[in-house]
Parts: structure tokens; C-alpha cells; sequence
């Protein structure tokens, strides 16, 4: 499956989803003018991944700021993310700034959204 | 010798800068708010030099100051037709308090919408903690991200983010449109 890789910017996040390095992560500022348009790539390649996924995927989630209509889409990766879960295993990383207390408290809210396991993993910025 | 220009331009600056510092002004814009000031703005938050070191009141600065001003440039009307025409104008004024900063923002808009933002308003006023966080999720599972981009949540990821009160006020302009001041204060504990 071809891979999907988006550079970060000052408002979008970087996106790596590399089905055959099995490398999956968005990380970074999330806050695009259109984030319907930013986030339906993604969407769709995650739907097709959804369908036949590795064994194993690990997704990685190290945001380090997303606005609201963001973190709405971001509720829909993790609910394509939850669809993997039929074909394989998959477990989410959300790492956080260890001082970003509200950071982890968003992970928390998702993971109760969600029927995925997350794993909380802090970094020292 | 001063020209009458020279002097009334003098007198603005020093009237202006009394302003500033009486109220605790750091940041006045007025003009139009779009991503690009947007970002502009809100990178005042990221620096430790002018806001400390504690990251989570930074992130919430920088949150609501985002927030804020997309609200204005995806809702703000303009004040003599009432319409919505893509550009949003507006102010954006951060003041530093002795526990945080207030950031507050005011738009014109068609009146048409005062009372469903009056509503919506008093409802997160009104409700508990807890209450916001039930609100939020309940919002963020069935809505979805309108023509204009928002998700509908502004106001209740802010509330939830900051655990303070809304303070709102409604001025009119004229038969057709109103100027909208909000005001949220951000401190480091909900």
C-alpha cells in the first residue's frame, strides 16, 4: 500500500503512515483553515489500511496543540483507527509533553471515546 | 515648534499608551482576523519571554487566543449589511491579570444570531465541570464540521479548558447588526 507522508507546518501536523515500515503517527500543531480537507487523505488511507492492516500497528499520536474543529477529526481517525481492531492488533500512543497536563487530559477523554487501548507515554520537550 | 497635526498625533500616542498601561493592555489589534494574524497573534503564547515558563497555562493562552479568533473570522458579520463576507474584522485585545490573562474579542453581527449565541453561551455559564465535560463529548461524537470549518465546540472546548465564565455583552450598532464583546479569562488552575 502506497504510503502516506505529510511534512508539519506551522499548522498542520506531520503524518507518517508507512504500512510497510509499519510506522503510523501524526505529531505536532494541528490548527489548518480547512481541517476537513487536511484530515480526509488520511481518512481514506486509513480505511483502505482498515481493511488488511499489518499484524500489528502502533499508532503513534504526539500532538503538540490542536484546535477544536481538529480535535473533532482527529475523533474520526481514532474511530477508523478502532476499525483496524477488527482485522488486527492496534494499540495507540499517545505521548505527551510531561508538563502539558491538559495534553494527557485530551489523550484521557479520547480514550474513553474510543474502543482502542492507549498506551500514555510523556516526553520532556 | 509642534504643527496642530504633530500635537493632536502626540496627544493620540500618549492617550494610548495610558490606556494600554492603566488597563494591562499587552495586545490591541483591531482589523481583519484571519489565519495569518491568527498565527501571528497567538505566537505571543509560545514565548517564554513574554508569558513564563508553565506550559500549561502557555497552551491554554495559546489555545483560546486560537479559538477566539477563529471564532471572529469565521463568524463575524459585517456591520452595516449584516452579511457574512468571508473576511472576518474585528478586535482581539489580551490584557495580563494578577492570576493569568483575559483574552477578549469583539465583532460585529447580524442580531439575527444573538440569541442562539446567548443560549449557548448561558448554557456553559451555567453548567458544572463535570457537566462541560459531558457536554463536550456529547457535542464532539454527533457534530459535524460546518461549510465555515468550525466544529460547533468552540465555546465548550474553552470552557472546559479554562474552567472560567464567559462574560458576554451585546452592543447595537444599528437595525441589523450588533458589536459581540466576549471575554475569557485564562489562569493556570480550573
Amino acid at each position: 500500500m502506497e504510503k502516506l507522508i505529510k511534512d508539519g507546518t506551522d499548522e498542520t501536523p506531520q503524518v507518517i503512515l508507512d504500512s510497510e515500515n509499519n510506522k503510523f503517527e501524526i505529531s505536532g500543531k494541528s490548527m489548518p483553515e480547512d481541517s476537513t480537507a487536511f484530515y480526509r487523505p488520511i481518512l481514506e488511507w486509513l480505511t483502505q489500511y482498515a481493511a488488511a492492516p499489518n499484524r500489528e500497528t502502533n499508532f503513534i499520536l504526539k500532538m503538540f496543540y490542536f484546535n477544536t474543529s481538529s480535535s473533532k477529526l482527529l475523533l474520526d481517525v481514532l474511530f477508523k483507527i478502532e476499525e483496524i481492531s477488527q482485522h488486527g492488533a492496534v494499540k495507540i500512543i499517545w505521548q505527551y509533553d510531561i508538563d502539558d497536563e491538559d495534553m494527557l487530559e485530551a489523550g484521557k477523554e479520547y480514550a474513553n471515546m474510543v474502543e482502542v487501548p492507549f498506551e500514555f507515554v510523556s516526553y520532556v520537550d | 515648534m509642534a504643527t496642530q497635526t504633530d500635537e493632536n498625533f502626540v496627544n493620540l500616542i500618549y492617550e494610548l499608551n495610558n490606556t494600554l498601561t492603566k488597563n494591562n493592555i499587552i495586545i490591541a489589534y483591531e482589523g481583519e482576523i484571519n489565519q495569518m494574524i491568527t498565527k501571528a497573534l497567538a505566537a505571543f503564547a509560545e514565548k517564554d519571554e513574554m508569558v513564563g515558563d508553565d506550559v500549561t497555562l502557555k497552551r491554554r493562552l495559546y489555545h483560546v487566543m486560537v479559538e477566539c479568533m477563529q471564532n471572529v473570522y469565521r463568524h463575524a458579520d459585517d456591520q452595516s449589511t449584516g452579511v457574512y463576507d468571508g473576511h472576518g474584522n474585528g478586535l482581539l485585545m489580551i490584557t495580563k491579570d494578577y492570576d493569568g490573562y483575559s483574552v477578549t474579542t469583539g465583532n460585529a453581527i447580524n442580531n439575527d444570531k444573538i440569541a442562539e449565541l446567548t443560549v449557548m453561551l448561558d448554557l456553559v455559564n451555567n453548567s458544572s465541570k463535570e457537566e462541560i465535560k459531558e457536554l463536550f463529548k456529547k457535542k464532539i461524537l454527533e457534530s459535524r464540521i460546518s461549510e465555515k470549518g468550525g466544529a460547533g465546540l468552540g465555546f465548550i472546548d474553552i470552557a472546559k479548558k479554562t474552567g472560567s465564565k464567559f462574560f458576554y455583552h451585546f452592543k447595537p450598532l444599528n437595525y441589523l447588526t450588533s458589536f459581540f464583546i466576549l471575554r475569557v479569562k485564562v489562569t493556570k488552575t480550573i
